[in-house]
């Protein structure tokens, strides 16, 4: 069968001592920044895109990946420890999670944290490995009008699955996709909204975005509140979870694992949504719901097992179709382009190695984790005690000096103060940066295949309807649209987010 | 607040019409702001891309695309600005003046120093002014993070990575 002599070419490029090296750093730095609150995936990212440049692609990516669904595990440890989610996929564990820690089985709950994801991660990267071809195949199919339709669809899948505001996403998305169009139009050359400036006419570098956004607003934010106190942790106490525990977290971790792996590919979906939804969704169907918040085991294994799952499938329509589905995503497709490599349908067939190299050493990639976090828990935890006095000074200039050494213009650097001062702003404002980011990386794309779809038709804008695929794709968005503007249904999504 | 009468003054004190209140909780709200600055950056960007060309149809030119984009935001910016002084969309909060502007500071430092000084004091600086942005975080301590920071810098990037940035210049080049 096809699926075994791909995985072998995986494992041949994973298991390689450059690539297994990369992947061990990553998944150890995934998990210090998912231990670490204040520090987040996209944040980090961001700050080493700039050092990928010198890496291997492939390298480069399994580093990355391995610092993402690393940090889903990272983050669970602190949540049940200290009841301080390290990360955002994180805080429906702590509901539970802390529960079981004050009540002494703290050990259990890791254990299971720890145990469901990796359980998710081996499906995940099964589901990955069996129809990411399948949809690559499907895509290679695609014309400019199903691209610019998908598009579109995803950008209003982020706006739709995001929490908060809609109409400020929506907002944030478009600024997004106009800070995108900042540059010389690569079809008349003509410069756009770039002042004049020189080193505006390649448009803004994304990594200054994403780390005036995100890191750097993030810092300030922090700021603002006085430091707490040192958090008093709970002791970790016996690591394996009973026979009867066990049997019980089997079902909500298979559950949580399928849905991770559907709302992970889902644009705007991923981690974050996953736990969120694995978790009501245990509490629905369970025979005794009142148990849910009270150290139930089921409450820790599916959220953990939906956020890791989640967190590896959203690679599929980034590595088969270019289109990112978070903002992680997004800097992924960046580093690609770093690279040289055009994300897309092609990547399968023209660079297997990469592909499925990346595939197979999420597996590997979770194997360390569980080893990492079970046995040398107490290790993370003694990180906690890192105050954010020495973390934030490091946090800014990791920002500064990677956006410096982008272009060796200070330029970029003055760039993302100002970005750091929009991100505040936003935060300020309750506006999600996500979306942004999101418009930002696929608007020049969707202009191009927007033209280039215009071309093609001889300017029949109805070409997006005429082609089956492509309507298709517009009328689910449409869909999506109409089912939030309905009040009927907007409560019923924020009844969701408020559980 | 919704009890306010229209102006009538009762036992000396004088309630401000309904409409200034609600004008004034929307001054505060965060839709108000979100909209108007939507509203701001639609209507730059509108107006900036009419220095481009539209095009036709089969080929649309460089002002197409974001004069679309553009007149969409400025249509949301209008119905979140209408939306607060409808609705209680949550207050602003105030803003933090002293991390804001320490660390805009910092940041905005490193750059005009990186050039001027090479890496090693440019970096001092960063986190002498960040650690200035936090109060409570002691000189003593900020000369510690410095240290820190600046020696991991230096291995990091400069022996490890190689970049192409000189760590000390006793005399600024460009």
């Amino acid at each position: 069968m096809e699926l075994l002599a791909n995985i072998a070419i995986g494992f041949g490029t994973a298991l390689s001592a450059t690539n297994l090296t990369y992947c061990f750093v990553g998944v150890v730095l995934g998990t210090l920044i998912g231990v670490l609150p204040g520090l987040g995936p996209v944040a980090t990212i961001s700050m080493l895109l700039p050092i990928t440049f010198g890496l291997d692609p492939t390298a480069a990516l399994i580093m990355l990946a391995g610092i993402f669904y690393g940090a889903q595990y990272g983050g669970s440890t602190t949540a049940i420890l200290i009841n301080l989610p390290g990360e955002s996929s994180s805080v429906v564990t702590a509901l539970d999670g802390h529960e079981m820690a004050k009540n002494g089985r703290a050990g259990a709950a890791l254990a299971a944290a720890a145990l469901s994801s990796f359980l998710a991660g081996t499906v995940a990267t099964l589901i990955i490995a069996i129809f990411a071809p399948v949809l690559a195949e499907l895509a290679l199919t695609f014309g400019a009008a199903e691209y610019f339709s998908l598009m579109v669809l995803g950008l209003v899948a982020s706006v739709v699955l995001a929490n908060g505001s809609l109409l400020k996403a929506i907002g944030m998305v478009l600024i997004g996709l106009l800070l995108g169009v900042v540059g010389a139009d690569i079809n008349s050359g003509v410069e756009r909204f770039t002042f004049g400036l020189f080193e505006l006419s390649s448009g803004i570098d994304f990594v200054i975005v994403s780390m005036g956004l995100f890191a750097i607003a993030e810092v300030v934010r922090n700021l603002e509140r006085p430091e707490d106190g040192a958090v008093s942790v709970a002791k970790v106490g016996r690591l394996m979870p009973t026979r009867e525990e066990l049997r019980q977290m089997a079902m909500p971790a298979t559950r949580g694992t399928l849905l991770g792996s559907i709302l992970g590919i889902l644009p705007g979906g991923g981690a974050i949504l996953a736990s969120f939804a694995a978790y009501a969704l245990e509490k629905k169907i369970s025979r005794n719901p009142s148990r849910f918040g009270k150290g139930a085991i089921e409450g820790v294994a599916a959220p953990e097992a939906a956020n890791n799952a989640g967190a590896q499938t959203s690679f599929i329509p980034m590595l088969t179709l270019g289109i990112p589905s978070n903002p992680v995503m997004a800097l992924m497709i960046g580093a690609l382009i770093i690279q040289g490599i055009q994300p897309g349908p092609s990547v399968v067939t023209e660079q297997p190695a990469l592909f499925w190299g990346i595939i197979v050493s999420m597996w590997i990639g979770n194997l360390f984790l569980v080893v990492l976090n079970l046995p040398l828990v107490g290790l993370w935890v003694s990180l906690l005690r890192v105050p954010y006095k020495l973390l934030f000074p490091a946090i800014l200039f990791f920002s500064v000096i990677g956006v410096y050494s982008i272009s060796n213009s200070n330029f970029s650097v003055f760039l993302l103060a100002i970005f750091g001062v929009v991100g505040y702003v936003f935060a300020k404002l309750d506006a999600e940066p996500a979306p942004l980011l999101l418009g930002f990386i696929l608007g020049p794309m969707i202009e191009e295949y927007l033209r280039r779809a215009l071309q093609l038709s001889n300017g029949n804008a109805l070409v997006f309807i005429e082609r089956p695929f492509s309507a298709v794709l517009l009328v689910i968005s449409a869909i999506l649209i109409a089912t939030i503007a309905l009040p009927a249904l907007r409560q019923k999504r924020e009844e969701a987010f408020q559980e | 607040m919704n009890h306010a009468p229209d102006g009538v003054t009762s036992g000396g004190s004088v309630y401000p019409y309904r409409w200034v209140v609600i004008m004034n909780e929307m001054f505060r709200s965060k839709d108000f702001w979100s909209g108007a600055l939507m509203i701001a950056i639609g209507a730059s960007f509108l107006l900036l891309s009419f220095g481009y060309s539209f095009g036709d149809a089969s080929g649309i030119g460089p002002a197409a695309f974001p004069a679309v984009v553009a007149s969409l935001l400025i249509l949301v910016g209008c119905l979140l600005v209408i939306r607060a002084g409808i609705a209680h969309g949550g207050m602003v909060e105030g803003i933090h003046w002293r991390p804001l502007t320490l660390v805009v500071a910092s940041v905005v430092a490193f750059g005009i120093l990186l050039p001027l000084t090479g890496l090693g004091p440019a970096t001092v600086v960063l986190v002498l002014l960040g650690a200035l942005a936090m109060p409570g975080f002691g000189l003593r301590d900020a000369l510690l993070a410095a240290a820190i920071v600046t020696v991991f810098g230096y291995i990091v990037f400069v022996w490890a990575l190689k970049l192409p940035i000189p760590f000390i210049q006793l005399s600024p080049g460009f």
